[in-house]
């Protein structure tokens, strides 16, 4: 359903992402790479919010490249960014309901469904998701997304910062939101351990560039180190 | 009791004017509020917006005799367009840019007017505008009465746009913009969109003005009134659709109205060191707000509270 094919991107002069080719069906995908790797510079892009220097991008058989990221959203694509991805000023509650296109009543249902996915968020519908622990703004701002009806969910480092037992948890919670809503997910992490433990296939990204693209159980510890120049 | 009177009323015309400017900075802090406060574009041409409003109006009334409603449609129609062309441009700019180019949009507006003379007249002036209708004695009050309820109207749609599915969505494009891009509606048509409403509304502001100068001169339209009317925003709450109320009524009201009318100060007092020291107190108060208070007396926006809305979807 997703295809990224000779993607180069990056800021200005710099390219971060150096011809990327992949492929993602329905299927949890982890992205891992050290720190400056390039995993939210590639999010980022597949989310249009940075222009491609070249390549193509394609889901569901529509060219997404160089289209704007409203657009995007719109084509069933949810960006959960790794910082700042909720909307401070507004209440829980009109996190999820803002910029929906949802009808009035599927909204309803739609939220029902994401305070039974995130039971921790039913008491704080009327907080101001500014005053949130991370925790609760993670579990917003995933939650925010999939409001938008999304096919593909782009997760730039879900639980970084999280206790370890909340990680645990927010990992089940991707796991669930891939096989009962039937969305695709691409997921960057640093913690390679957790995050192959819920993804079907992981790519390695090493300074812009794929190191290995393989399943996740197959991944090695050697292949890692490899990635993550250790 | 007849002496009160004349103490309370003792100069009906100059409580009347100072009444009017009072109406103006609230209306058009309420809808700065909703540029700023809510969308966080920091407008900071308000002057022009309002201004070509109020010459659009004297222009068709004094050359071409247009009616007052023909006038005034045409008058939100000039703020409407100078928003929505000031809203393309300012879009994919930053914080200063975003000043920077209203009070380029404002500063145009004032040289163009200023510097025109067959239709603007010029630094002569251009007039002159009478109201309406004339109902003799009343008429100043009845439009002050027509002021109060366009503000009023003003203050009602601040209020449910606040509550609004649209007010969500310049709320959350006003805070994190960057997020908002991900969302399904294009960041740039909701800034080009509040900016061409919102300056409609300060375009008939404006036109609503013409009758009450009855001449009009590029004077008018300085940085002063924009200055006025952000210190009075700021200081009431820019995030609350009553801020610029209660800031313009401590400030324009208590100053260049009770102050004046009611306090005997020494006419030498009054024209020299009064709107310096005026002055120097609204800055002093900006500063303490700022330090104190960054959101204003009224402080942040009121967003359904606890109480409302539990089972509200
Ligand atoms: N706005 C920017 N302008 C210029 N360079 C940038 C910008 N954002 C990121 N970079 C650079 O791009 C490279 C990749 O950054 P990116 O944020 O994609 O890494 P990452 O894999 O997400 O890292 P982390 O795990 O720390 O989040 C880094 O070298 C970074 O310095
Ligand atoms: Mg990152």
């Amino acid at each position: 359903m997703f295809e990224a094919s000779g993607v180069w991107t990056g800021y200005d002069d710099i390219d971060v992402i150096k011809g990327l080719d992949f492929t993602v069906g329905e299927e949890v995908f982890a992205i891992l790479g050290a720190n400056g790797a390039g995993k939210t510079t590639l999010l980022s892009a597949i989310a249009g919010l940075l222009p491609l220097t070249s390549g193509h991008i394609r889901f569901n058989g529509e060219t997404i490249s160089g289209i704007p990221p409203w657009r995007i959203a719109a084509l069933g694509i949810g960006f959960v960014p790794q910082e700042r991805g909720v909307f401070p000023d507004l209440t829980v509650l009109d996190n999820l309901r803002v910029g929906g296109l949802v009808a009035k009543q599927a909204r309803g249902e739609r939220i029902d469904e994401i305070m039974e996915l995130f039971p921790a968020l039913a008491g704080l519908r009327n907080q101001r998701a500014g005053t949130l622990s991370g925790g609760e703004t993670k579990m917003v701002a995933a939650g925010r997304a999939l409001m938008q009806d999304a096919r593909l969910l782009l997760m730039d480092e879900p639980t970084a910062g999280l206790s370890p037992l909340y990680v645990e948890n927010f990992f089940d919670r991707i796991r669930q939101i891939h096989e009962t809503k039937q969305v695709a997910i691409i997921i960057t992490e640093q913690n390679a351990t957790k995050a192959l433990e819920v993804a079907d296939r992981a790519m390695v990204l090493s300074l812009g560039e794929a190191m290995t693209i393989v399943d996740a159980h197959d991944l090695t510890t050697d292949q890692l180190r490899k990635g993550y120049k250790i | 009791m007849s002496a009160v009177w004349d103490y309370l009323f003792g100069s009906p015309a100059f409580l009347i004017f100072g009444t009017y400017t009072l109406m103006m900075i609230v209306g058009l802090g309420i809808l700065l509020h909703l540029q700023l406060g809510v969308t966080g574009i920091g407008n900071f041409g308000v002057a022009g917006f309002w201004g070509a409003g109020l010459y659009t109006f004297g222009i068709l009334q004094v050359h071409y005799d247009v009616g007052f409603w023909l006038a005034l449609l045409a008058a939100t129609a000039a703020g409407g367009v100078l928003g929505a062309i000031a809203g393309w441009v300012i879009a994919d700019l930053d914080d200063d840019g975003v000043l920077a180019a209203t009070l380029a949009v404002a500063t145009i507006v004032f040289l163009a007017i200023e510097s025109e003379k067959d239709f603007t007249g010029g630094r002569v002036g251009l007039g002159t505008i009478d109201f309406p209708f004339d109902i003799g004695e009343r008429t100043d009050l009845a439009w002050l009465a027509i002021l109060f309820g366009v503000t009023g109207l003003l203050l009602w749609y601040a209020r449910r746009v606040h509550r609004s599915p649209y007010g969500r969505l310049l709320i959350a494009t006003g805070t994190n913009e960057p997020l908002a891009r991900s969302l399904r509606k294009p960041v740039k048509r909701t800034k080009v969109g509040i900016m061409a409403l919102t300056s409609a509304g300060m375009g008939a502001l404006g036109g609503l003005y013409g009758p009450i100068v009855h001449f009009l001169f590029p004077t008018q339209l300085t940085v002063a009134i924009t200055v006025s009317v952000i210190t009075a925003l700021v200081l009431g709450g820019q995030q609350r659709p009553w801020g610029a109320f209660i800031g313009a009524v401590l400030t324009v009201g208590l100053f260049d109205i009770a102050i004046k009318l009611y306090v005997p100060l020494p006419r030498e007092v009054l024209e020299h060191a009064f709107p310096v020291t005026k002055q120097i107190i609204f800055g002093a108060l900006l500063i303490f707000v700022l330090l104190f208070r960054p959101l204003g007396i009224l402080g942040r926006m009121r967003r359904e509270r606890h109480v409302k809305g539990l089972s509200r979807v």
